[in-house]
């Protein structure tokens, strides 16, 4: 029998509101340290939490869109703990009814789809960051920013429904795609705007293995790669006839190895109890029915559409997808040329290319759908060949001209004139004496090469189809 | 019940005579506990907040933030932007 792991993910997504969940202040990323700070969450003693609205409708929204039931009635707790960077000595969070519960993602692997269960949904304020000057064992003092202190967070707790890296990583795509499609978070990692830790175990039947947890791992690669590592260590270990220990661990980004942290287990009591400065939330069906109104098409559900819809393939419907943006751009773009095939694969080709070599976003371009159909009416009326389209794209996203601009001035128009073609052609037949005897012997491979001098003559203007037509005709009369 | 894990978990450092009377008042709280749970809860749902009030929320909207310069006078706790603290993390 195999060893089989078993993953949970637990992770923060934080809210974009404007302010912080309790208070005023700002939560603007990279601000000057302590600038966004008040009295509320520095923990000052009386302070008061007034609770963000915003932050409730982005918890529901995102509830709604992880399949979640959205409890009526929620309550606050704290959670009690000692660490410098939580000034009031707790974090107020919520515990035995969260905002939301139950629901799930269904994630596409190279294994096929998989649907990984959420347990709940909860709204929590962030901590501050601490500061280490120097090596952390020496200095004699801690340093405090509290800009981050009373962030919004959801914290989504999935089910131990993961087996491999690659769900858990899916797993996480998705999620960063659905927040930003809601517009309830950036999504961004680097940023700290969304965080994860897992949990792991291996075993073999049905009796669960002792669970390591792996913190703070800060982007997608970093979880692919704890977990590759971690799972192959504890089988490793058991096979070997070791034990696992029940620990935290992180991933030490140079070596790829998860390792122990430093912890004190027996601290991790965090002495819950009801939050006595607020009362609990309470949530109607026509609150919650508004918000379910404002949740846009999802990434899983668009990419089918796509896929049924317009016919294209099933990794650029993925792909266009992803980005709520790209998905807009490409469904209006199909629908204005009638042609979704040539949309998906012009936008997957050239211009996501463009687009990551020159750090733009699809917002920034300014060949948008009428240039789409500017560019295949060109095709379609055989103005210019598809290979000249290609250059006429690239030309057209760089310079922010239009296609009939570019054709215009650039004098691409195909020639399709069979007299013009043909002078060409004569002189082609005349100066390569050698491959055309080839081709009359019967070494059909040299066409290739014919048409190619056709095509360096004509700058790629001429019509191919027309041109190896009357080149055929040609060498054919010279037998 | 061992009152040196809930001194550390609270950060507290008690005298022995403080040690004493905690002590004994915490052990009076938890019996009290054993006489409420004689009372039947059966179908009751558990109360997490007595005071009856409604929840207010606050519109997404920024207020000011407290003045650096008035952080900057304790220079004993606010340090080159940062707040300082001694360092806890142990061993
Ligand atoms: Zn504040």
């Amino acid at each position: 029998m195999e060893y089989k792991p078993t993953i949970g993910l637990e992770i923060h997504v934080q809210l974009a509101t404007k302010t912080k969940i309790f208070c005023g202040c700002s939560t603007e990323f990279g601000a000057e340290p302590n600038t966004n700070v008040c009295p509320v969450c520095l923990g000052l003693p009386g302070a008061l939490p007034v609770l963000n609205e915003k932050v409730v409708e982005y918890g529901t929204k995102l509830g709604l869109a992880l399949n979640m039931r959205i409890n009526k009635t929620s309550t606050f707790y704290r959670k009690n703990y000692f660490y410098p960077d939580l000034p009031k000595g707790y974090q107020i969070t919520q515990y035995s009814i969260p905002i939301a519960s139950e629901g799930f993602l269904e994630v596409k692997t190279s294994k096929g789809k998989k649907k990984i269960r959420i347990l709940r949904g909860h709204i929590e304020e962030d901590s501050g960051k601490s500061i280490h000057t120097g090596d952390i064992t020496e200095s004699e003092y801690s340093y405090i920013d509290f800009n981050r202190s009373g962030v919004p967070l959801m914290e989504i707790v999935t089910y131990p429904d993961i087996e491999t890296a690659e769900e858990a990583y899916e797993f996480l795509v998705l999620l960063r795609k659905t927040v930003r499609y809601l517009g309830v978070s950036s999504g961004d990692m680097e940023k700290g705007a969304l965080r994860c830790d897992v949990n792991i175990s291996v075993s073999k039947g049905e009796t669960l293995g002792t669970k390591v947890e792996i913190k703070n791992l800060n982007s997608f690669r970093s979880v692919r790669r704890a977990l590759e590592f971690e799972i192959n260590r504890q089988i490793e270990t058991l096979k070997k006839g070791g034990k696992i220990v029940q620990e935290t661990r992180h991933l030490d980004e140079r070596t790829g190895e998860t390792k122990p942290m430093r912890t004190k287990e027996e601290l991790n009591d965090y002495r819950y109890f009801p939050e006595p400065d607020l009362p609990p939330l309470t949530l109607t069906d026509e609150y919650i029915e508004k918000i379910k109104e404002t949740i846009p098409e999802l990434p899983n559900e668009k990419e089918e559409r796509f896929i049924k819809e317009y016919g294209i393939s099933e990794d650029y419907a993925h792909e266009i997808a992803a980005s709520i943006e790209v998905a807009e751009y490409f469904e209006e773009a199909a629908k204005l040329t009638g042609k979704p095939k040539e949309v998906s694969n012009y936008l997957m080709v050239n211009i996501m290319k463009f687009i990551n070599e020159n750090g733009k976003s699809i917002k920034e371009i300014t060949f948008g759908a009428k240039e789409f159909k500017e560019l295949l009416d060109l095709i379609d009326s055989k103005t210019i060949s598809k290979n000249i389209a290609k250059s006429v794209l690239e030309e057209s996203l760089s310079s922010g001209k239009t296609p009939s601009q570019i054709v215009e001035e650039k004098g691409l128009k195909q020639i399709t004139d069979t007299g013009e073609i043909e002078k060409v052609i004569d002189e082609v037949i005349k100066e390569n004496p050698k491959p055309v005897s080839q081709y009359l012997e019967g070494k059909k491979q040299v066409m290739g090469f014919l048409i190619g001098q056709i095509m360096k003559k004509t700058r790629g203007k001429a019509n191919p189809k027309i041109a190896s037509k009357i080149l055929i005709e040609k060498l054919n009369a010279l037998k | 019940m061992d009152l040196k894990k809930y001194e550390k978990l609270a950060a507290l450092n008690l005298s022995e005579e403080e040690e004493k009377r905690i002590s004994k008042d915490l052990t009076d709280i938890i019996n009290y506990f054993e006489v409420l749970k004689e009372v039947n809860t059966d179908n009751i749902e558990p109360l997490v907040y007595t005071k009856g009030a409604k929840l207010f929320m606050r519109k997404d909207e920024k207020q000011k933030s407290l003045d650096k310069e008035l952080l900057k006078k304790n220079r004993e706790l606010f340090n080159s932007n940062f707040y300082r603290v001694k360092k806890i993390i142990g061993d």
